[in-house]
């Protein structure tokens, strides 16, 4: 090897490392939610992209169309090492950090199958709660799984979430209302995602919508900037007036 | 064929670069052979070179032995035609995002003279570039509001005295209410405190709102 190849594969390395490492588990945390849209709905092609993009992205590349991903899936059964072999080059992950590769394997292979049951549907839950309290610890706490996974999707990731003021958060997932109010038709959205809590469904209240989003936008930031539990915050969540008549007998607010 | 400058062939009216590795397509690119040499088409609709080629550009700077800083690689289909071009040179391909990264190693692989980097080019101490390398030439291609603030920093840093630059500017980028030549008039002064300017293309049957500036760093 000469000294130009030596320095271009420490480019090429460090650029791998970096795809790699780059915002996994929310990637992982997609791709669950993807599955679970599989199960329910059937519609898998969408999961099975992600699968690959986030595992082996360039099978996904060169294979392209869904037919030829559904053969190698088949044929290799999911198998970690045989899969690797497909490759021209490998963004592997190691053999420390395979990131519930054997469990996200086996529920793709039963998606496809078309092989549905509960127990499946609880590994993804249990998988999903592993994930949320390294993403978003805070967030975590004061609402329900399935709105922060999908405030989480809709806006790319925990960063752009952190950017973005409460009057925007209240709103994310109305957009078509909001659309209709800005050509003059209709009156503006009260409540997008967030409709989904428990006690905003109950109050159907956009007072108290204003205020939960405020204060989801807080938690979002303190979660982007450090990783740890927040107690004084959440604390001053539940202990806040206008809250406080919608807490449940367990202390969670949803 | 006929030969327009190193490693740049005409026919027909369409610009070719030859083939140099196993591999012979890249994207969907027409490949057309002759005496057994593999000329992969150069298509000025999807690459801003070569559409700026096609307009006339007064010289071409690219040379064999050539290292160039590629800001804003993408895909890389514009990278693949100039690693072309270069048999003893080097590129360095700087992109920020990690997506069109993915599809970038993919070239990266199999050419021995592309060197890829993952950052932000705003932050452009950060590609750690050997020290000993001198940059002759450096392209840009980033649409954003701040580019030529950009360009300047990276220059600073990097690129030798005398060094050419090819910038694309994409002026609704820079502002969309004000008319496309006064944008450019504007970032021109900008420029003309660090660079020489040399000539300014306007890429309008290609590109909408795209122009090309061929600039040369003062001493």
């Amino acid at each position: 090897m000469s000294e130009n190849d030596l320095i271009r594969n420490k480019f090429i390395k460090s650029v791998e490392e970096k795809i790699r490492t780059q915002d996994i588990q929310f990637s992982i945390l997609k791709l669950l939610y993807l599955i679970g849209l599989g199960f329910k709905k059937g519609k898998t092609h969408n999961a099975l992209f992600a699968f690959f993009d986030t595992y082996f992205p360039t099978i996904l590349f060169e294979a392209q169309k869904i037919n030829k991903l559904k053969k190698i899936m088949f044929e290799t059964k999911g198998d970690y090492d045989s899969l690797r072999k497909k490759t021209s080059y490998s963004l592997d992950l190691g053999i420390e950090k395979k990131y519930y590769y054997n469990e996200i394997s086996s529920l793709v292979l039963l998606m496809l199958e078309n092989k549905k049951s509960n127990e499946m549907l609880n590994e993804i839950n249990t998988i999903e709660n592993e994930l949320l309290k390294i993403i978003a610890p805070n967030l975590n706490i004061i609402l329900p799984n399935e709105v922060l996974i999908k405030l989480l999707i809709h806006t790319t990731g925990l960063k752009r979430l952190s950017q973005l003021t409460g009057s925007k958060i209240q709103v994310l997932g109305a957009e078509k209302a909001l659309h209709k109010h800005k050509k003059g038709r209709a009156t503006s959205p009260k409540y997008g995602y967030i409709f989904e809590v428990n006690f905003i469904k109950k109050n159907k209240s956009g007072k108290l919508a204003r205020h939960f989003a405020n204060k989801l936008s807080i938690a979002a930031k303190i979660d982007y900037f450090n990783k740890n539990i927040n107690k004084d915050f959440i604390d001053s969540v539940y202990s806040s007036p206008m809250m406080s008549d919608s807490t449940s007998p367990e202390g969670y607010l949803y | 064929m006929k030969k327009m400058s190193e490693g740049i062939y005409r026919r027909n009216g369409m610009i070719y670069t030859i083939n140099n590795t196993d591999k012979h397509k890249y994207y969907d690119e027409d490949i057309l052979i002759h005496l057994n040499n593999y000329y992969r088409q150069w298509n000025p609709y999807k690459s801003k070179i070569s559409a700026s080629i096609k307009k006339n550009l007064k010289e071409i700077p690219i040379s064999r032995e050539s290292v160039i800083l590629y800001l804003g690689s993408s895909s890389g289909t514009t990278v693949s035609h100039i690693s072309d071009i270069l048999t003893n040179g080097k590129i360095f391909a700087v992109d920020s995002s990690k997506e069109m990264m993915k599809k970038f190693m993919k070239l990266a692989h199999n050419r021995k003279n592309i060197f890829p980097i993952l950052e932000s080019a705003r932050n452009y101490k950060n590609y750690d570039i050997p020290s000993d390398t001198c940059i002759d030439l450096i392209i840009q291609d980033v649409a954003c509001v701040d580019q030529v603030n950009i360009l300047i920093n990276n220059s600073d840093y990097y690129l030798k005295s005398k060094g050419k630059v090819l910038i694309t500017i994409k002026t609704q980028c820079i502002d969309s209410i004000k008319k496309p030549g006064i944008v450019i008039e504007e970032q021109k002064e900008i420029l003309k405190g660090k660079f020489k300017i040399l000539q300014t293309l306007n890429l309008e049957p290609f590109e909408k709102n795209h122009w090309l500036l061929l600039i040369e760093k003062k001493e």
